[in-house]
């Protein structure tokens, strides 16, 4: 039996189980006081915890410090991963709103297609474009209406915005149209306001140049194109493109059709211009009505 | 050594008394001023004076807001009783050791709760309670450890004498 130095003086043994007894009926003398005067002995508490706490405030603001470190080190990761998440939606949205952009353009293509005016005595026939001529050295497309639709040489096309070309070559079911960029094309022009008159000369590119203007300075870039009906080559009054300088001074006509996306051609009809071959009643002197009968019977002969 | 028992017992309620989680529903929290007694207790009995243990205890209670006095008395009770084991438990392994500071910490807990409802004191959730006996019986030996490691509390080991020369 090991020998119990805590317990080796006779004295000190018994004396503390007796402090040990003191202790614990103290402890539950304060239990009962509590439950039976629970406000005075809660003042008490309050009063102890009064005295202690205040005095480690100081210790607790680094660590209340560093805790809160650790919650904002976790919300940033969490906002961090939303911000990411958001991106990648964003990303997305960005490709709807280009599809959305796309699909808005068509349309308003095809509801100018339906609302252009156009002279009254100017009827169309819609062709679809079926193929393009295949070669970079000839701008041309075949349109899917030929002679059995009523298709003559020499018409103007056109899709919803402006003049695309002409038809030169007409099969039964299809035709070709001479785009105003091919090398061959020639349109005589009138740029508005000025009212200058030119001719459009196709040279390969998309802005073909504008040639025998007479007075350069009227004219401004920006202005619109028209074609003129000179020579009866075109209907008068389809839009062409306006007018913009290119880095050599030289005036160009940008086209306004949409040469990137032909899918619908109108061939516009035109039977010719009316000739007038007389001079009018007004031009003449005033004839009296016998010499009037005279003028008629001697017509007559 | 009894002056670092205090302490480390009043580092332990500043623990308790810092408002990091204010939320309710969260695991109850170990009682390890508990467990620090116990295990104090059963390696170095002169270094917890029954005086000590008491004051601390009903500070503890005062703090954490349970009726002051009850806990504080059962737990002097039972470290006393370990206190009284000491000599006998030095030479047995871990487990027994560890075996019979579970039963006094179910016993002082679970007395606790037997003596409040006797006296028909509102308390915590059975549940609550039994999870906080678990836990404190599952960080017994962690307070073990902490306090070899930090503040060489050792068993004694054969021929040690303290500073008295009287051999421990």
């Amino acid at each position: 039996m090991a020998h119990d130095p805590l317990k080796s003086d006779d004295f000190t043994g018994p004396l503390k189980r007796l402090l040990t007894v003191v202790l614990v009926l103290l402890l539950i003398g304060v239990f009962v006081l509590w439950r039976i005067d629970s406000p005075r002995v809660e003042r008490f508490r309050i009063a102890v915890i009064d005295r202690v706490v205040p005095n480690f405030d100081w210790a607790f603001a680094p660590v209340t410090g560093l805790a809160n470190l650790v919650k904002d080190f976790q919300s940033y990761q969490k906002i961090y991963n939303q911000n990411q998440e958001l991106r990648r939606e964003l990303q997305q949205m960005n490709s709807w709103k280009e599809a959305a952009l796309q699909l808005e353009q068509e349309n308003a293509r095809l509801l100018d297609l339906n609302n252009v005016r156009l002279d009254p005595r100017l009827t169309y026939i819609t062709g679809v474009v079926l193929a393009d001529s295949g070669s970079p050295f000839r701008q041309s497309v075949l349109i899917n209406v030929g002679a059995r639709d009523g298709i003559l040489d020499g018409w103007a096309a056109m899709d919803g915005i402006g003049l695309v070309g002409r038809i030169s070559g007409v099969g039964e079911r299809s035709s070709r149209v001479l785009l105003v960029t091919d090398a061959a094309s020639r349109v005589p022009v009138t740029i508005q306001p000025s009212g200058q008159t030119g001719l459009i000369v196709g040279d390969n590119s998309l802005a073909p140049p504008i040639d025998f203007v007479e007075n350069r300075d009227l004219v401004r870039p920006g202005d619109r194109v028209v074609t003129s009906g000179d020579g009866d080559v075109f209907p008068a009054g389809v839009l062409i493109g306006n007018i913009a300088v290119d880095t050599g001074g030289r005036m160009r006509v940008r086209l306004s059709a949409d040469y990137e996306r032909l899918e619908f051609l109108r061939v516009l009809r035109n039977y010719g211009n009316e000739r007038i071959s007389d001079p009018g009643k007004l031009v003449l002197p005033e004839v009296s009505p016998n010499s009037e009968a005279a003028g008629e019977a001697a017509s007559n002969d | 050594m009894r002056s670092a028992f205090a302490l480390l017992c009043a580092g332990v309620m500043f623990l308790h008394l810092l408002p990091l989680e204010t939320r309710p529903g969260y695991f109850p929290a170990p009682d390890i001023i508990l467990s620090l007694a116990f295990c104090w207790a059963l390696r170095r009995p002169e270094f917890v004076p029954a005086f000590l243990v008491a004051l601390i205890m009903l500070l503890a209670d005062l703090l954490l807001s349970r009726p002051p006095g009850l806990f504080a008395a059962i737990a002097l009770i039972a470290v006393e009783m370990l206190k009284s084991r000491a000599s006998r438990l030095r030479d047995m392994p871990f487990s027994v050791e560890w075996f019979t500071a579970s039963v006094a910490i179910v016993g002082v807990i679970l007395g606790h709760r037997i003596v409040l409802l006797v006296f028909f004191v509102e308390a915590f959730a059975l549940k609550t309670t039994l999870v906080q006996i678990l836990l404190t019986i599952l960080c017994y030996p962690v307070v073990i450890g902490f306090s070899w490691l930090f503040f060489g509390l050792k068993k004694p080991t054969l021929g040690e004498v303290n500073a008295l020369g009287q051999r421990l």
